[in-house]
């Protein structure tokens, strides 16, 4: 079943067809919240929260477009109230500060320090660099699509894919040999 | 990754991938859940309309305490005793047998002995 069925059917009134489309985008809207907000947990409520929102606003869900452009943008705006709101507490995962004290890549070899300069790298980008780039090359979205997402032109979406690329290859050269 | 142009159109294949491996979580199910439980059933009729019973007596009060008072008025408005001297006053001769005719209550005497001691 398609999408915007789904999305209509869920506005009637059917849950199950809103848990299916909860299903569908849960793993994406935890990840872009991740994107925003680097702390899994504060990620976690944010997705929950943009998922509430989209139920509410179903009805002004237009089902000629596709459903996960708009729904991810009712999940970041969410992640983004949610960074706003917070206070400084508990270490965060993608910490920028972190990022730009990083202790050397050389130094480790194995994928979890991969993984970890990988985090940092992508927090040391600003947001909406790291939005882009995790729209495009991890969720597999348009410019376009993204651009409506941010809300910015799609010039800027390619313009800023393109800087958080080149930022991220450029801290990880030393793992340039590391292939899966 | 990739070592072409970062202007790339397409999606960089390898650089996705270990990005999905840095901001992926496990628990999608328990999230699943989570979410759901926040939605919650749906409600049966008699039980959308227990939620309503309260606000709806209390409007049901509210609107016959309010039609109660603006009848009270009305009734009360034409009622109204007329006094006599403001009818001998505002009219000469018709004017005072048209207000006595259209009220359905009897002069205050002491207004018409009043005006009458006047005359």
């Amino acid at each position: 079943m398609q999408d915007a069925e789904l999305a209509a059917r869920a506005q009637a009134g059917d849950r199950e067809a809103f848990g299916e489309l909860v299903t569908r985008y849960a793993a994406q809207a935890r990840r872009v919240a991740r994107t925003i907000l680097g702390d899994p947990d504060d990620a976690d409520d944010a997705a929950h929260d943009g998922f509430l929102a989209a139920l509410r606003f179903l009805g002004r869900y237009d089902p000629s477009r596709p459903f996960g452009p708009w729904l991810l943008r009712i999940v970041a705006n969410a992640a983004t109230d949610r960074r706003r709101r917070r206070t400084v507490r508990r270490t965060e995962v993608l910490s920028p500060v972190a990022a730009s004290h990083d202790a050397g890549p050389a130094q480790e070899t194995d994928r979890r320090a991969f993984v970890t300069a990988l985090e940092r790298a992508l927090a040391a980008l600003p947001e909406r660099q790291r939005l882009a780039v995790v729209l495009f090359d991890v969720e597999g979205y348009s410019h376009r699509e993204i651009a409506q997402m941010l809300d910015v032109p799609e010039g800027t979406v390619r313009s800023d894919v393109f800087h958080a690329r080149r930022a991220l290859r450029g801290k990880l050269t030393a793992w340039a040999d590391w292939k899966e | 990754m990739h070592d072409d142009t970062a202007f790339d159109h397409r999606p960089d294949a390898q650089l996705g991938d270990a990005l999905r491996a840095v901001l992926s979580a496990s628990g999608d199910a328990a999230f699943v859940g989570r979410v759901m439980a926040d939605v919650g059933e749906p409600s049966a009729w008699w039980e959308v309309l227990g939620l309503w019973v309260r606000p709806g007596l209390a409007a049901a009060l509210f609107l016959s305490a309010a039609a109660g008072f603006w009848l009270g008025n009305a009734v009360r408005g034409s009622d109204s005793l007329i006094a006599l001297d403001e009818a001998l006053i505002a009219g000469t001769g018709n004017g005072t047998m048209t207000a006595f005719a259209s009220t359905t209550r009897p002069p205050d005497v002491d207004v018409l002995f009043a005006s009458n001691e006047n005359d």
